[in-house]
Formats: structure tokens, C-alpha cells, sequence
């Protein structure tokens, strides 16, 4: 197995959605590849940090999606027609301004000077390395400090 | 055989258009600064560049093409015997390919915008002469702290284009910390499109998940520092914050964390060690930089940051800057004693 092959089945293999034979070859790749190594532990990291997230409100548009999907399953749901079109436009009605509040304090909460924005959580392998990103972000020219770290965050899997 | 001349009267044009700006930037290097600061927005080019960390007199550098098109998008390849990775930014999307893996990746990074007035705040600006940068004349400005205990900086700036063609930035005692200037600069009005072609590797979208515990946050600051980021950090199984703090030029960064993050002296996890202690930092940097070999080698400052712990409750936080240690103490011991 190449590691381009190995790179695909990853994620599967993560789901354990692989069948046995292809499981078997990747585990043999990566017992003899350390960059292969590498990335799928930092992949199995990323998937035990998500999983860390607590529960979110879901944006209002998805929702709406997700509630005029058709109900499918194997088994026949016999729900009148005009009660499941009402709850959808119930819950459409309810979740459409809560969506524009939510939107409008991710806004004013950007643009408040009092209470810096946030950055997203992610891996870091070394703090000392953060820190001098951000200095010489602030002492050079602002793209200086991704041009000095970019190469050695990619060769991490950052 | 004759060669061609440039006419005489184009080179006085030059001259003239030179030292006018050149007076526009005497009476006024705050506006020099300012206009400079919005070049790239406005300004298309391309060039190569390079940018310079020193590390107890070992230079380490990159050295890189760049085609830049205003505003805001710009390629970027690495001129490296090791694999020219490319760094490609469209807007806030941003990839790297990598020659070593062969792909792409979307890079996730968030600039630091620009304080001009706090700088003008804690800085003196200066125009200090006249240069040349990649065969263009250029502005000197220095900015001197006016609190001392800070960094330096010069700036060479073309005036007629209002373009940063070269800076140096000196920690308190004199040393270079970081330097960028560039060794061919051109503008050009257009670039092919095709360079800046965004690959099928999905950009990464922007979200702001809470931070996994309100930080500690200092009673005390350096005088001029103020507060302008932070963000959560995910370490193992882990977690931290870290604040970050600016005067316009000089960085401090404060660590916090929490959990099996602090970890003790001399333990290990391969790349994903923390090191918390004061003292083992030079010895552990140099350990892994070797291991790393020539890919894995980072720019390193000649003057390290100061860098001081403190345990408070669970939390094992970690102040760094390029400023007095006994700043960075006052600072430290500001915290809370108790989350």
C-alpha cells in the first residue's frame, strides 16, 4: 500500500468501515511509515477534541434544510400531512429570529474592542513556537510570521 | 558601438519625484508609516524576499517568490533545496502544498491587525536618512520605545510607491530579532490568474467555539501593553488559553494551562511536549531541533524571549516576551491566586 492509498483509507478506518483485508494492508503501512503514523494519530487527535465539543445551537438555515427532508426509514410513519407541515413552519417561525439574534451577537461581539475576538482550539506542538509567530507577527509585516512557520506547521499535519 | 541612453530628462523626473516624496516623508513618517501599512492593499508586485530569524549567531532564513495582486491575494513559493512548498492565500483562505507530502492543506491562520496609534502611543517615529533597497531608493524610519525595556525597529520604505521594502527589529539590547527585506521588487499592473488558482482542498471555515475555561487575567501590565487576543488550545488530551498582549511592536504571550498539560520536567511525548519549566528550554530546544534535522528546523530568535511560570490552583501558566523579566514577573504575580 502506497501512502497516498494509506492517506484515503484513514478516516474509514477511524469509522471502522474498512474491510478486513484493506484494514490488515493499512496496518502494515503504518507499522513501517512514520509520516503515515504521524498523520493518523494526529487525525484520531482531531476526532477526540471534536468530540470533546459541548452541544451548539444549530444554525437556523440548517435546520430549515434539514426539516423539509423528507422522513425516510424502512418503516412507514403515518403522520398526516398538514400537522408535519405545520410543525416544520412552527419551528421555522421560532428558530428564524433566534438565527438573527445568534448572528447579530457573533457580529457586535466581533466588532467589541472591550472582549478580543476568540481563535479556534486546535493542536499545538510546541507553545514556545506560538508565541513567536504572534511576536514577529506583531514586529514585521503581519504575513511575516506565516511565511516563517507555515512550512513546519504543514510538515506537522497542523 | 553606441549603446542606448535613457533619456536625461526621465532621470531627472525620477530625481524629482524622489525627493519630493522623500520631503513628504521628513515632515510627516507617521503618514510614511500609515501609507505603508496599506500598500499591499493597493500595490500588485512580485519579488523575492527574504525573511530572517537568528538564533546565537546562526542566521536561519526563507527565502521566497512572491507574487502579490490587491488586495488580498498572493502566491508565495519557497525557494528551498528541500521541496518548494507554495503558500497560497485567496481573501482569508489560505493552503500550503507541501513538496514532501505532495499536496495540499488548508492553513489556518488569523493576521494581526495592524495597531498604528497604539504604536504611535508607546514609539517614537523617525526619519533617520536615506537607502537603497533591491536597486530602489528608499525613506529610513526608525521607531525607538518610549518605555525602555523594548523592542527597536527600522523601516525602509520606497516613497514614491509607499511600499516596506526592507525591516529590522532589535530587542532592548541592541541584538536583531527578525528581519524581512526584499532582494527583487517589481510592480506589475496584472499577474496571470492561473497563480493563484485555489485547489479542490477546502478552505477552512472560520468558527469561534468557547474557550474551554475563563482565563486568569493579569492586574498588571507592562506599561503601554494591552490586551488584544486570545484563544483556546488544544494539547493531548489537555487544554489551554493563551492571551496575548501588544505595545505595536514588542509580544508578550500568556499560557495557561490545564490538565495533564503540565507535565513535568523532562517528560516527554514525542513532539507534543510542553515545556513549563524554567531552564530546560534551551537544552530541549536544541535536543529536538537536532533530531528534527534540516527539515524540521525552525527559526529561532537570537535573544530568546524571557519566559517565567507559575502554578495557580490546576493551571500551569507561562508568560514569554521580548521584555524585562522582572516585568514579566509583576505581571505573573498579578494573577488571581485562585481560578
Amino acid at each position: 500500500m502506497t501512502c497516498r492509498e494509506a492517506r484515503a483509507y484513514q478516516s474509514d478506518s477511524l469509522d471502522d468501515t474498512l474491510e478486513p483485508g484493506v484494514r490488515r494492508k493499512l496496518a502494515q503501512h503504518l507499522g513501517g511509515c512514520p509520516a503515515c503514523q504521524e498523520e493518523y494519530r494526529l487525525l484520531a487527535e482531531a476526532r477526540w477534541l471534536l468530540s470533546t465539543y459541548g452541544a451548539s445551537a444549530c444554525p437556523v438555515d440548517l435546520t430549515h434544510l434539514a426539516s423539509l427532508q423528507p422522513l425516510r426509514s424502512r418503516t412507514r410513519w403515518s403522520i398526516p400531512r398538514l400537522r408535519a407541515r405545520l410543525a416544520i413552519a412552527t419551528l421555522a417561525l421560532t428558530l428564524a429570529p433566534a438565527g438573527w439574534l445568534w448572528q447579530r451577537a457573533s457580529v457586535s461581539s466581533r466588532s467589541a474592542r472591550a472582549m478580543p475576538p476568540q481563535l479556534v482550539i486546535r493542536d499545538v506542538a510546541e507553545v514556545q513556537e506560538l508565541h513567536e509567530s504572534f511576536a514577529v507577527q506583531q514586529s514585521l509585516q503581519g504575513r511575516d510570521g506565516l511565511l516563517l512557520f507555515a512550512p513546519d506547521w504543514g510538515e506537522r499535519g497542523r | 558601438m553606441r549603446g542606448h541612453r535613457r533619456p536625461r530628462h526621465s532621470n531627472i523626473l525620477a530625481a524629482l519625484l524622489f525627493l519630493v516624496a522623500a520631503g513628504g516623508a521628513r515632515s510627516d513618517p507617521a503618514r510614511l508609516l500609515r501609507a505603508a501599512e496599506r500598500a499591499d492593499q493597493q500595490l500588485s508586485y512580485t519579488g523575492i524576499r527574504i525573511i530572517r530569524a537568528s538564533d546565537g549567531g546562526e542566521n536561519t532564513e526563507r527565502r521566497v517568490r512572491v507574487w502579490h495582486l490587491a488586495p488580498d491575494r498572493t502566491r508565495t513559493e519557497y525557494m528551498s533545496p528541500d521541496g518548494r512548498d507554495i503558500l497560497l492565500e485567496c481573501g482569508t483562505a489560505r493552503w500550503l502544498y507541501s513538496a514532501h507530502r505532495d499536496r495540499w492543506r488548508p492553513v489556518e491562520w488569523r493576521p494581526s491587525p495592524p495597531d498604528l496609534d497604539l504604536l504611535f502611543r508607546n514609539y517614537h517615529v523617525r526619519q533617520q536618512g536615506s537607502d537603497t533597497v533591491a536597486g530602489r531608493p528608499v525613506v529610513q524610519l526608525s521607531i525607538e520605545p518610549r518605555h525602555p525595556g523594548n523592542p527597536g525597529k527600522r523601516v525602509w520604505i520606497d516613497p514614491t510607491c509607499r511600499m516596506a521594502l526592507r525591516e529590522e527589529v532589535r530587542d532592548s539590547g541592541g541584538q536583531v530579532v527578525a528581519s524581512s527585506r526584499f532582494e527583487q521588487f517589481e510592480l506589475v499592473h496584472e499577474l496571470p490568474s492561473g497563480l493563484f488558482e485555489p485547489p479542490t482542498a477546502a478552505a477552512v471555515g472560520s468558527h469561534s467555539p468557547t474557550l474551554p475555561f475563563a482565563a486568569l487575567r493579569p492586574r498588571y501590565l507592562p506599561a503601554g501593553y494591552e490586551e488584544v487576543r486570545q484563544g483556546g488550545l488544544g494539547r493531548g488530551p489537555g487544554e489551554g488559553v493563551v492571551l496575548r498582549y501588544t505595545d505595536g511592536l514588542g509580544a508578550i504571550s500568556l499560557f495557561e494551562f490545564r490538565g495533564e498539560s503540565g507535565r513535568a520536567r523532562g517528560e516527554r511525548e514525542g513532539r507534543d511536549r510542553v515545556r513549563l519549566h524554567e531552564g530546560s528550554e534551551e537544552g530541549g530546544r536544541r535536543g529536538e531541533r537536532e533530531k528534527d534535522g534540516q527539515r524540521g528546523r525552525r527559526p529561532r530568535r537570537e535573544a530568546s524571549p524571557a519566559r517565567l511560570t507559575r502554578k495557580v490552583g490546576d493551571l500551569f501558566c507561562r508568560v514569554m516576551g521580548d521584555i524585562a523579566p522582572g516585568e514579566l514577573r509583576k505581571m505573573l504575580d498579578s494573577l488571581p491566586d485562585t481560578p
